[in-house]
């Protein structure tokens, strides 16, 4: 009798896993950390992914600091269609290519239908983009410190059908951490979705195809070689820049020449302008990369107490001494709550508060940061600019001192003060 | 059942629990070394990293390992240090092997097995990059952390059991619960407090303070009430093996401390790869104790440890001639040859596998000759006796090609051969005096 139990057992246990595991995973990157230097990239890798019904769609984030989301839906599906003629443009040339203002037909599309993660001028996370939200129909709250209810924070599956789907923030701790899983449902209707960013804009953003069973879908190792393709080509001029900047052969580029020149930090050699100075950061002037090096380099410098000490900075950064355990430019509490730590904008240990720029203003950002003198924390705060920051500042005691970004984990260096 | 058999059964229990461990706790450590191997091997292969970079982006376990291999290959330590690491680990594992197959029983070489298995692991950089060259998980911090805990902990223990399998003084039990108590507790409250970027000074305070003051406390206890001169000159070897290492692990732990504490602090939390500079100044201290170890075993005769010593030399130098046959054949087809990948592949590893038990009795023939010239002698006399057999007839001749052979072999001062036969007992003796000569 026990064997034939037994038997039975193992039959039905073959015949499940005959039957029943059609359903497949498939992965999508948000964000990468490259092999060879910190970076961050605004894009899903690869951004078009086909599935079928009843498969799963895993977003794997690589928390370089930047936070981002997946955000779908019928009215993001809406928005690609209003947008697909900058997304034209944006490829040919990239940001540079958009026009300056938003078109307004846009801006009002987003303002009635969609969310954002983050308001810029408040400096704090919008709960109603930030939060997760799933609606099969209707739209978001208005109020930006209003989430979605509890019951419409439960993620459901996809049917495709849903008017808004969004992730919000993809928290990069706990035991999911930096994972966004969508499970497509087994009766999603066949169609092409548009997913983005609502950090970053959706021009961070991908298409997810929803293929009818009888159609093939390509397999992970054909996603993943899509995935790497596109993280190939947008790293080659950024690990090109990289090796220049850490063997101190940076080529300046032209358009910066005449600001970086006035600011002493270009030397010619064989006839080149070469970056002779310190980085905090460093991007390329290629509208196809959406990339960044979140990298000091040198990472590791030698200074005179009272020197004035300069980096050029490339992004949004800071830079801080004596730094705490490093936390998340926004965390989740526990009723779900995202906020941004105030530490991270906030100028602390005597440092002024940053300049900040207009949006039109094309001039290297200086910053004099004033003087530290070797005790506690001391953070310049986001140091932003249009183009790039000069930011310096003097140390008048010797010793061996670790400076960091608040934002960018990876972004450590060593500095050693003598007399 | 018998107290006896009852005694038996614990015994078979307790072993059975021992090689669970040691072979889980191995595998593990070889699994931390292969993906620093995988490393390597990325760095010299650009299709093998072009197929980790691949490996990276998709699911499972499996994505982790690949990413972690293609980010190590960028930051390899130097060829010095990680052919001297790889060496060291190497050394350690065969070492651990040799005393289990030995004397798989004997506690003092269990403990000793699992510590240098232990430091095969956690002392090679090559290996510790690749691990950490991605934030570690959780389960994965816990893996790590423990390992190096057991490690320091049987090291330690091994070194105050040496050589008698006793711990000193000789207290009752409960006093020297009392007193290891504390120090077991100390260690595993560093662990607990160990961090990502704490860690390798944890590792150096295990290993350079700890570990080797435990030791050589028992050993100078040793040595001080040493009854016989084996005994004192063992326990004197061992505790001044262990003093280069206190002394540089107190200096380093005072002088570089509370920088190495402030700049964890500051890089917590970051994913950085800790910096295990510190280790490496640490290495060649750490050798001294198992080459110290090796040393009393082998100058003692404890543990028939040369047998050890023979096997691991033989099968290290067997291990790498067929590693290097691989390699040389894999570049000569990548050079010369258009045919490439796994034809290739497939080439060397034939090569290397057939040439595995030829190059094997060639080395085990060369070392025997070379240093163990005695035995060798003797194995050669006695082959040279079995084959004289077949063929000589003459009794008397016979009789003194034995008694050549006793002599070559067993070197006594007195030989006496009895023969039985119908014509009644024949018998010859020799004598000698001090060295005995043909």
């Amino acid at each position: 009798m026990k064997k034939v139990l037994l038997l039975s057992a193992a039959v039905a246990l073959l015949a499940s896993s005959c039957v029943g595991g059609s359903s497949n995973t498939r992965t999508v990157l948000v964000d990468f950390q490259h092999e060879q230097f910190a970076s961050s990239f605004l894009n899903y890798f690869p951004n078009r992914v086909s599935v079928h019904p009843g498969d799963t769609v895993v977003f794997r984030q690589t928390w370089s600091g930047e936070p981002h989301s997946v955000t779908m839906g019928t009215y993001a599906d809406r928005y690609a269609k209003l947008l697909a003629p900058f997304f034209k443009l944006f490829a040919k040339g990239g940001y540079a290519a958009l026009p300056q203002e938003e078109p307004k037909n846009i801006k009002a599309y987003e303002d009635k239908y969609l969310t954002n993660m983050f308001d810029e001028n408040s400096n704090k996370p919008d709960q109603n983009g930030a939060q997760p939200c799933f609606l099969s129909r209707g739209v978001a709250p208005r109020n930006v410190n209003k989430p979605c209810s509890k019951a419409n924070q439960k993620q459901p599956d996809f049917t495709g059908r849903q008017s808004y789907y969004n992730s919000g923030f993809i928290p990069y701790e706990g035991p999911s951490g930096d994972t966004y899983t969508v499970k497509v449902s087994s009766n999603a209707k066949p169609g092409t979705h548009f997913f983005y960013c609502n950090y970053h804009g959706p021009f961070m953003s991908g298409f997810l195809t929803i293929a009818p069973r009888s159609k093939k879908v390509p397999s992970q190792t054909t996603v993943s070689e899509a995935a790497r393709k596109e993280i190939d080509k947008q790293a080659a001029p950024l690990l090109t820049a990289f090796r220049q900047a850490t063997k101190g052969q940076f080529v300046v580029p032209q358009d910066s020449l005449d600001s970086v020149e006035q600011q002493g930090f270009v030397k010619t050699v064989n006839g080149k302008p070469i970056f002779d100075g310190w980085f905090a950061g460093l991007g390329v002037d290629n509208p196809n990369v959406e990339g960044t090096i979140n990298e000091f380099i040198p990472k590791s410098l030698h200074a005179k107490v009272g020197q004035k000490l300069s980096w050029v900075m490339i992004g949004s950064h800071t830079i801080s001494f004596n730094v705490p355990k490093y936390f998340p430019i926004m965390t989740v509490s526990k009723d779900g709550t995202v906020s941004r730590n105030p530490k991270l904008d906030t100028p602390a240990g005597g440092a002024p508060k940053p300049k900040e720029q207009s949006d039109s203003d094309q001039s290297p950002n200086i910053d004099d940061a004033g003087t530290w003198n070797g005790n506690g924390f001391w953070s310049t705060g986001v140091i932003d600019s249009n183009n790039f920051a000069v930011v310096s500042v003097r140390i008048t005691k010797p010793g061996t001192y670790k400076f960091a970004c608040l934002i960018h984990p990876p972004m450590v260096g060593t500095l050693v003060v003598t007399q | 059942m018998t107290a006896e058999q009852s005694d038996g059964a614990r015994w078979r229990v307790r072993d059975v629990m021992f090689w669970i461990f040691f072979v889980a706790y191995t595998v593990g450590g070889i699994l931390v070394l292969a993906q620093g191997v995988g490393g390597i091997w990325a760095h010299l292969s650009k299709p093998f990293l072009a197929s980790l970079q691949l490996k990276e982006l998709g699911t499972g376990y499996g994505a982790r390992i690949a990413s972690r291999m293609a980010r190590a290959s960028f930051q390899l330590p130097s060829p010095l240090s990680i052919a001297f690491g790889y060496a060291f680990s190497f050394f350690n594992i065969v070492l651990a092997l040799g005393l289990l197959w030995l004397r798989g029983r004997d506690r003092t070489a269990r403990l000793l097995a699992i510590g240098m298995v232990g430091t095969a692991g956690v002392f090679n950089l090559a290996a510790q990059s690749a691990y950490e060259s991605l934030p570690l998980l959780g389960w994965e911090s816990v893996a790590q952390t423990g390992a190096a805990v057991v490690a320091a902990l049987t090291y330690a223990f091994a070194l105050v059991l040496f050589a008698d399998g006793h711990l000193v003084p000789r207290w009752r039990s409960w006093a020297l619960a009392v007193l290891y108590a504390p120090f077991v507790a100390i260690i595993v409250a560093l662990a607990l407090r160990m961090q990502e970027a704490t860690r390798p000074l944890a590792i150096l305070i295990f290993f350079g303070l700890a570990v080797p003051i435990a030791g050589a406390a028992a050993q100078a206890y040793r040595f001080r009430r040493a009854t016989t001169q084996v005994e004192y000159a063992q326990a004197r070897l061992l505790f001044w093996a262990l003093v280069p290492s206190i002394g540089i692990g107190a200096w380093f732990v005072t002088t570089q401390g509370s920088h190495l504490i402030a700049t964890a602090a500051q890089t917590a939390g970051r994913g950085i790869a800790p910096d295990l500079t510190a280790l490496r100044i640490f290495m060649p201290v750490f050798l001294l104790v198992p080459i110290a170890l090796f040393a009393g075993l082998v100058r003692f005769r404890l543990w028939d440890i040369d047998r050890v010593v023979n096997r691991t030399v033989v099968y290290g130098l067997v291990t790498g001639a067929s590693l290097g046959l691989y390699f040389a054949v894999l570049v000569l087809f990548h050079r010369l040859i258009p045919i490439k990948g796994d034809f290739s592949v497939a080439v060397s590893t034939i090569g290397a596998m057939s040439a595995f038990i030829p190059l094997r009795r060639r080395i085990q023939d060369f070392i025997d000759r070379r240093f163990y010239r005695q035995r060798y002698d003797a194995q050669q006399t006695i082959e040279t006796f079995s084959s004289r057999l077949r063929d000589q007839l003459d009794l008397e001749a016979l009789a003194f090609e034995l008694r050549g052979a006793t002599v070559r072999t067993m070197q006594p001062s007195h030989v006496t051969l009895l023969l039985k036969g119908d014509g009644g007992t024949m018998e010859w003796q020799w004598t000698y005096r001090g060295r005995p000569r043909e």
